[in-house]
């Protein structure tokens, strides 16, 4: 059972989340944010800020490459995805 | 006790999500600018953070420097002492060589001015899916789309794709799926290469072609400068075309520093 006094908490892990995953946009190689950022979608509900953050990968670092057909946003493609994917299992685990 | 599903809800979260889908593919595809230019007004946090990690990452680099045991770095020192007379000679042979060439063809009337800027890679290809680099300068410092990129003086990693106030996306030619036109010094045989990721090429030649491991492959133009090195050649008796692999002559993760050639 949450207690009101949980919400601040609650809040405040889940903008700690958020400034993690967009340093790690910066800092780290792609991956590891990918790993972070499904983490997350496991972690929170309705985790949007983290699409924003991989936008952030395409906008710093993407150009339209032959390997992708010149699509400019892989990353948000797959965050996008990966938030409907694992919003759809959410509702057959246990766990939620 | 059982629980139904809220049916319309789940509906309407369905096409949300397509709806959703639909609007990242089409600006994807459509609004390939519109992502360029607010992908330019990103940049400038980039170049802000990159210049604080290298203070951090310069820190422990003392530190570690300083720790460092000290008959190591001594016998370090003198190999590398040696390394660079050597170097040092190459170097000269090198400049007496350009100067040269670059008499040669003033005397034939085709005049060339190289105009360079130095620029600081703040992002390597290991940090996005996509094979790019991004340097410190921008339309500020004269860069422009299309210039090629050198490094070392002599070889040319990619060109500038997308600039903006302050940094610039650099396309390296050994992107998966790129390719780049070349020649094989010595025979002076074309060949396209393809790029496989990381520094790395491959091409196909007929089976009779002989090309040496460690031959040259230059850029097209007056100026050629060096793009690969031979690697290895694989021949299978049952294919015409044998496969050339290629690599640069440096580890791209090792680069700090590159030179944007302007056009």
């Amino acid at each position: 059972m949450k207690s009101e006094k949980s919400l601040p908490f609650a809040v405040g892990v889940r903008i700690l989340s958020f400034v993690v995953l967009i340093s790690s946009v910066f800092f780290a190689p792609w991956w590891f944010s990918f790993i972070l950022y499904v983490s997350m979608l496991f972690l929170f509900e309705n985790f949007y800020e983290g699409i924003f953050a991989l936008l952030l990968i395409d906008l710093l670092y993407g150009i339209p490459e032959a390997k992708f057909y010149g699509f400019p946003l892989v990353s948000t493609l797959f965050a996008v995805i990966f938030y409907y994917f694992v919003s759809w299992l959410k509702r057959y685990l246990s766990f939620y | 006790m059982i629980y139904h599903r809220d049916k319309n809800k789940n509906f309407s979260r369905n096409i949300i999500s397509l709806l959703v889908l639909v609007l990242v593919i089409v600006v994807g595809i459509y609004s390939k600018d519109s992502v360029a230019r607010l992908g330019n007004s990103t940049q400038n946090s980039l170049a802000l953070v990159s210049e604080s990690k290298d203070n951090v990452s310069g820190f422990f680099a003392s530190f570690w420097s300083a720790i460092h045991f000290k008959r190591s770095l001594s016998e370090e020192n003198g190999r590398l002492k040696a390394e660079h007379v050597s170097f040092e000679a190459l170097a000269l042979e090198r400049d007496r060589l350009v100067q040269e060439n670059m008499e040669l063809k003033e005397v034939l009337g085709r005049k060339t001015e190289k105009k360079s800027v130095l620029a600081a890679i703040i992002a390597k290809p290991n940090r996005s899916p996509y094979d790019t680099i991004v340097l410190d300068v921008g339309v500020d410092s004269g860069i422009e789309n299309g210039d090629r990129v050198l490094t070392y003086g002599g070889t040319v990693v990619g060109e500038v794709m997308y600039t903006g106030d302050v940094t610039s996306k650099v396309e390296l030619f050994s992107s998966p799926g790129k390719t780049t036109d070349g020649i094989i010094m010595g025979g002076n045989i074309s060949v396209s290469l393809r790029g496989l990721g990381n520094g790395n090429f491959e091409a196909k030649l007929p089976r009779d072609v002989e090309v040496p491991i460690g031959a040259q492959v230059v850029s097209l133009g007056l100026n050629p400068f060096l793009i690969a090195i031979v690697g290895a050649v694989v021949n299978d008796p049952r294919d015409p075309f044998e496969t050339i692999l290629l690599t640069t002559p440096f580890n791209m993760q090792d680069l700090k520093l590159v030179e944007v050639l302007n056009s």
